[in-house]
């Protein structure tokens, strides 16, 4: 099991490396995300990453003309490697490797590290939970309360002419 | 497990293998919980009937909403988001399954029905129901009331959305912030891992629960198997009980229906469950269309931080007719982006530091391709689906509309996401994406409006249903979900979903 987990997490590292100060992956507690993905996802979605994680190891000859697995390219050649199979000119190789890079994305862009190099606050926890009550009430509405930034875009929209209230409301419609 | 009619009302959820089995007797079940199986089953519980929805994913409300896209393709995707279209390009076909439907990951959005689509209808497909548009258009008016129907309040539209609007305005094309379901919008860009504000209605925070408050039941968890039959008429429906985070099959579920049995588990899946159900017709599965919709990104000189406003505020209606498109914006979280975006390695993290400064628009074209849904080898849906080639030319035009107005809006440059086309480009260069490939598999596209499967023709060998929802040949059946509409719309269709179930609803209530 962990062989494979580490298959998977060897190529989706190589795919977001640390770059000057922004951290890679593998400074991302990737290890336990995969653990999860396994865990809970399906069957089939975790087959085809583990099927493009294989592919990656066996494709450098595809790429930077090495007859040898991914894990023995030098850091460079496998840094080409994972740019040009993402970019193949063959369609079913680059969407082998989609799934591969979607799910390492979201493992990385989605951790608190990335978020605050672009300005948004850590996501909290997934609450994963669901409603088992026999009664479901409709939510109740807390008071509004948009960010600053968007308060101050609406008063220059509304200094434009752009408000709502002194338009057609159903400005829109095509019947 | 046993519950009478007029018992109060009652949600019921994920019951374990080896409980005694869950019987409900009603006058009408509905088959999903979206825009047509919420639409529908609230008109039937305000007429007094009893009414059961049956749901095959959890109940979440929005204080159980994921924060995350890895969240949301847990909780609330139809398997993981795994179902793509079978053909030359594998396309993402973008569903949810939950209590709610897809209207708790869309953007709500609200375009009435035009009126060239019941013309459509009653040309190529005989459906003359006198004043259907009258009808439909009288329960828009409705809904819009009934679900907050607003313009997206200038406060909450962020940057994205008024950028769109310059570039809109610069190039002098028509076009406005959306009218979207949604109360007080506070723009957190998080419409599609549902709002956990409750801002947006989806139908899990307002009809659904009125069902239960009527009276009604809901039961989550319980993918249906197969409609019963008895003396030749639908009867009501039974199935297993699916964990909803294990997947394992539960105890059994029956529900009787006296009056009628209403279905709308989706345009994938309401086409299944009528040929598991031993319906035959030639037009089940056929007539399947979409919006297939892709983006492109301009790299503005300064943050546009898309994901702090609206997910989706601004829209053009009017290339609908001719070439045929709907512009809009979208923002697409973070991690979304850093997936999507072209390369890999160091150049993909080096491309991924723009992201403040970058705004994703769309262009989703109104497609007259027409493909399949089929039963797969394991009973899951198999969709076959490919734009010709007078729909990839207005697929790419699409795509070039949308690069001139991020230059028009101020854009540096554009990132085109086609393969084959430089990573960026200027804005001397939009012509190559006007002479860009025609082939799909070149473009990251995905199929978000999606229409037919059991589509409506007053002749049974074209349609599955008639034009009150029927399905041929079978008393007490309905289908009241898009898998109905037998064309495109060229616009946002839950507000047509939702008010031609109504009309459907309506018909068996009176």
């Amino acid at each position: 099991m962990r062989r494979v987990n580490s298959l998977v997490r060897f190529a989706m590292v190589a795919y977001f490396p640390r770059v000057d100060d922004v951290p890679g992956l593998a400074e991302l507690g990737v290890d336990a995300k995969i653990a999860e993905l396994r865990r809970e996802t399906t069957w089939l979605f975790w087959t085809g990453v583990v099927a493009a994680a294989v592919f990656f190891q066996l494709s450098p000859i595809l790429t930077v003309r090495r007859p040898w697995p991914a894990v023995m390219l030098t850091p460079e050649e496998l840094d080409q490697h994972a740019h040009r199979l993402a970019s193949h000119p063959a369609y079913l190789v680059r969407q082998i490797i989609t799934l591969l890079k979607l799910t390492g994305g979201m493992f990385w862009g989605q951790s608190p590290e990335i978020r605050a190099m672009i300005a948004l606050p850590p996501y909290p926890d997934d609450p994963g939970t669901r409603r088992t009550e026999a009664f479901v009430a409709r939510p109740v509405l807390a008071p509004r309360a948009p960010v600053p930034a968007l308060i101050k875009l609406g008063r220059s929209e509304v200094e434009r002419g752009r408000d709502p209230a002194e338009g057609d409301p159903m400005h829109g419609r095509v019947a | 497990m046993s519950l009478t009619p007029r018992a109060a009302g009652r949600h019921i959820t994920f019951e374990a293998f080896g409980q005694p089995a869950v019987e409900l007797d009603v006058d009408f079940v509905v088959v999903g919980s979206g825009a047509g199986g919420a639409a529908a089953a609230v008109i039937l519980a305000r007429a007094g009937h009893s009414v059961a929805i049956v749901e095959a994913g959890p109940w979440r409300a929005p204080v159980d909403y994921p924060h995350s896209t890895y969240g949301t393709m847990r909780d609330l995707f139809d398997a993981w988001g795994g179902l793509v279209t079978q053909s030359r390009a594998l396309w993402p076909v973008v569903q949810a399954s939950c209590v709610g439907g897809t209207t708790v990951i869309n953007s709500a959005i609200v375009v009435r029905t035009p009126g060239d689509c019941f013309e459509r209808w009653e040309r190529e497909y005989g459906i003359t129901a006198r004043g259907l548009d009258k009808r439909v258009w009288d329960h828009q008016d409705r809904l819009e009331h009934e679900l907050s129907a607003e313009i997206v309040p200038p406060d909450a539209r962020g940057h994205s959305n008024t950028l769109a609007m310059d570039g809109a305005e610069a190039l002098g094309w028509d076009s406005h912030y959306m009218v979207r379901y949604a109360r007080a919008c506070e723009g957190t860009g998080q419409c599609l891992q549902g709002c956990r504000k409750g801002r947006k209605q989806s139908t899990n925070v307002n009809y659904v629960p009125e069902v239960l408050e009527r009276g009604g039941y809901v039961i989550s968890c319980a993918p249906v198997d197969r409609v019963a039959f008895a003396d030749g008429r639908a009867a009501g429906v039974a199935g297993n009980f699916r964990d909803p985070v294990t997947r394992r099959s539960g105890s059994r579920f029956r529900v009787r229906a006296t009056k009628g049995v209403l279905l709308a588990a989706s345009v994938t899946q309401t086409p299944l469950l009528l040929a598991r159900s031993g319906i035959k017709s030639k037009a089940l599965g056929t007539l399947f269309r979409a919006h297939p919709g892709t983006g492109i990104f301009g790299v503005y000189d300064h943050p546009v931080d898309q994901n702090v406003g609206a997910t989706q505020g601004w829209a053009s209606t009017a290339f609908r007719v001719d070439p045929g498109l709907k512009l809009e914006t979208l923002a697409i979280p973070p991690e979304m982006v850093a997936g999507r975006l072209p390369g890999g390695g160091a150049e993909l993290v080096r491309r991924f530091r723009e992201y403040r400064n970058i705004a994703m628009w769309v262009a989703a074209v109104r497609a007259e391709s027409a493909g399949t849904i089929k039963p797969g080898f394991f009973g899951n849906p198999v969709v076959r689906y490919q734009l010709d080639e007078p729909d990839m030319h207005r697929f790419r035009s699409g795509l070039a509309m949308v690069a001139r107005m991020h230059f028009a809006a101020g854009a540096k440059e554009i990132i085109p996401c086609i393969h084959g086309l430089p990573y960026k480009l200027g804005p001397d260069e939009v012509d190559q994406i006007e002479e860009g490939p025609l082939d799909p598999r070149n473009y990251i596209a995905i199929l978000s409006h999606l229409f037919g499967g059991c589509p409506m023709s007053a002749d049974p060998r074209q349609g599955v249903v008639d034009g009150n929802g029927k399905v041929h040949g079978v008393e007490a059946l309905y289908v009241v979900d898009a898998s109905a509409i037998p064309t495109t719309i060229g616009v946002n269709p839950q507000h047509t979903i939702m008010a031609l179930a109504s009309v459907w609803a309506e018909n068996l209530v009176s």
